[in-house]
């Protein structure tokens, strides 16, 4: 990993730099703020959180959630040594680590740093589409939510699928309970997966064949989308040192700049003005 | 284009006859500039939700107000000059602006009114008469200055045979006097019933209906 300047940090966060941020979408954007149900709804507008977000990738500061609040913790420490005397920055939500956050968790090293002050927002255009989600299920999920897994289970799936006609009809579901059935309580047996492929019928435990599905698989989500009709436009308001980096990695950026879902790509200007 | 500013609750009193300071923030964001001469093809309504309390206006909350251009570049010569310094008057400030849908494809629509429409004409010894909303002259007044503004967008002669009228079957009309700069105003608080093609009730919601559309009278709903 190339070394990576934080220092900016480490400078009170007076924030007397005024820069004009201007996105334009060059793709529909899905921007869900908090971690949904079955529904994906986008705002239309991205939230600050997004905004810092997207600029911390043209940054490259592309850190894990834990690696991120260790940096966090280690800057406010080195911050604090010095400027906790200070009656201004004492008790500051910079150096207390106190933050609203963001609704899915994710914590901005900018957030103390810079503060979207004016916003331009344009009309959008409203679509849902369904969205490939990819999931990776320790639980039981896996047997229903893929549809992919190795070819010797195929008979073995095939009698879960069966119904067992010398057993009496489910009252509840008027149907006749199947050859094998899966599932995770003591009475499903806990087998090897070769023994579990010969089973004519019984309960099986799901761990039994765990290993013949893939680790992942993908989920159709109902996703919503929108077309912004003219580009955002933010007054922000930052320190001279992160608006200067800011504005060198907005020149050239680390990564492909997107707000939302990492298709929604987006041209991003920066002026200080 | 028509835009929705939200502006932060005042931290001085706001005076009822504020319209000269709309006027002036107006150009103060739009830079230099020669949209005050001739015919204004642009509107803009009075601040919203604010209180009489005493003499002055307050803003407890926020404050909504409303422009409206013809031409988009000079809506987003306004983008740029409120981006650069979003502080109003009276310490408000822009915190956002919304692009605002208008009515699109009809061929006539009552519109209320953001404020009061004035509506004027010359005496013959020079001086100007208010016509207010209970005065059909009032709809003439009105339907020439909207097809002045027709004309001067560049529209075709299929589109000016738009009329403006007062809406005199609403019940809650009323007269109004507003002062700028201490220049009293009459006018009427009544929506007016616009009728033309589609394009022309389109423009009409952005430039407005009637006299001093630059000056904050006007401007439709």
């Amino acid at each position: 990993m190339e070394n990576i300047d934080l220092s900016f940090f480490l400078e009170p966060p007076v924030l007397d730099t005024a820069a004009l941020l201007t996105i334009e979408a060059l793709y529909p954007l899905s921007m869900v703020p908090a971690q949904p149900g079955a529904y994906y709804r986008s705002q239309a507008h991205p939230t600050d959180p997004m905004i810092f977000g997207m600029l911390e990738n043209a940054l490259g500061w592309h850190f894990g959630e834990k690696e991120r609040s260790e940096f966090l913790k280690d800057l406010r420490k080195t911050a604090s040594k010095k400027h906790n005397k200070q009656a201004k920055w004492k008790d500051s939500d910079w150096l207390s680590g106190r933050s609203s956050g963001s609704g899915s968790g994710f914590t901005s090293l900018l957030m103390y740093h810079m503060h979207v002050d004016t916003h331009w927002l344009p009309q959008v255009m409203e679509y849902d589409d369904l969205w490939s989600q990819h999931l990776h299920d320790v639980g039981a999920n896996f047997m229903g939510g893929s549809k992919h897994y190795d070819g010797d289970l195929e008979s073995l799936i095939n009698r879960s699928k069966t119904p067992d006609t010398t057993k009496p009809i489910n009252p509840k579901t008027k149907k006749y309970p199947p050859l094998i059935e899966f599932g995770e309580s003591t009475t499903h047996q806990k087998l090897t997966r070769e023994d579990a492929t010969i089973l004519p019928s019984g309960a099986v435990h799901f761990k039994s064949v765990r290993d013949g599905y893939p680790l992942y698989y993908v989920s159709p989500k109902r996703r919503g989308y929108v077309v912004p009709q003219s580009p955002y436009r933010y007054r922000i308001m930052t320190t001279l040192t992160l608006a200067n980096l800011i504005q060198i990695a907005l020149n050239d950026p680390a990564s492909p700049l997107y707000l939302g879902s990492n298709d929604g790509w987006v041209d991003v200007n920066w002026e200080q003005l | 284009m028509r835009l929705q500013l939200q502006l932060t609750p005042n931290t001085q009193p706001v005076p009822f006859d504020h319209l000269h300071q709309l006027t002036g923030a107006l150009h103060k964001w739009l830079g230099q500039n020669n949209i005050h001469d001739g015919l204004s093809l642009y509107s803009f309504g009075w601040l919203r939700g604010g209180k009489p309390i005493g003499r002055n206006l307050y803003f407890l909350e926020n404050a909504t107000w409303s422009i409206s251009f013809h031409d988009d570049s000079q809506a987003w010569q306004l983008a740029r000059g409120i981006l650069k310094d979003p502080m109003f008057a009276f310490g408000m400030k822009v915190e956002k602006a919304t692009e605002m849908p208008l009515q699109t494809g009809f061929t006539q629509i009552s519109f209320k009114v953001d404020g009061m429409v004035v509506a004027r004409r010359k005496r013959p010894d020079g001086s100007k008469e208010y016509l207010l909303w209970d005065n059909p002259a009032a709809d003439e007044v009105l339907t020439g200055i909207f097809r002045q503004k027709l004309t001067a967008a560049g529209f075709g002669p299929e589109h000016l045979s738009a009329t403006v009228q007062f809406d005199r079957n609403f019940a809650n009309a009323r007269t109004k006097i507003a002062t700028i700069k201490s220049i009293k105003h009459k006018g009427s608080e009544c929506p007016v019933i616009v009728t033309g093609t589609p394009e022309a009730v389109h423009f009409v919601q952005l430039v407005g209906v009637g006299d001093l559309t630059g000056s904050g009278f006007g401007a439709l709903l």
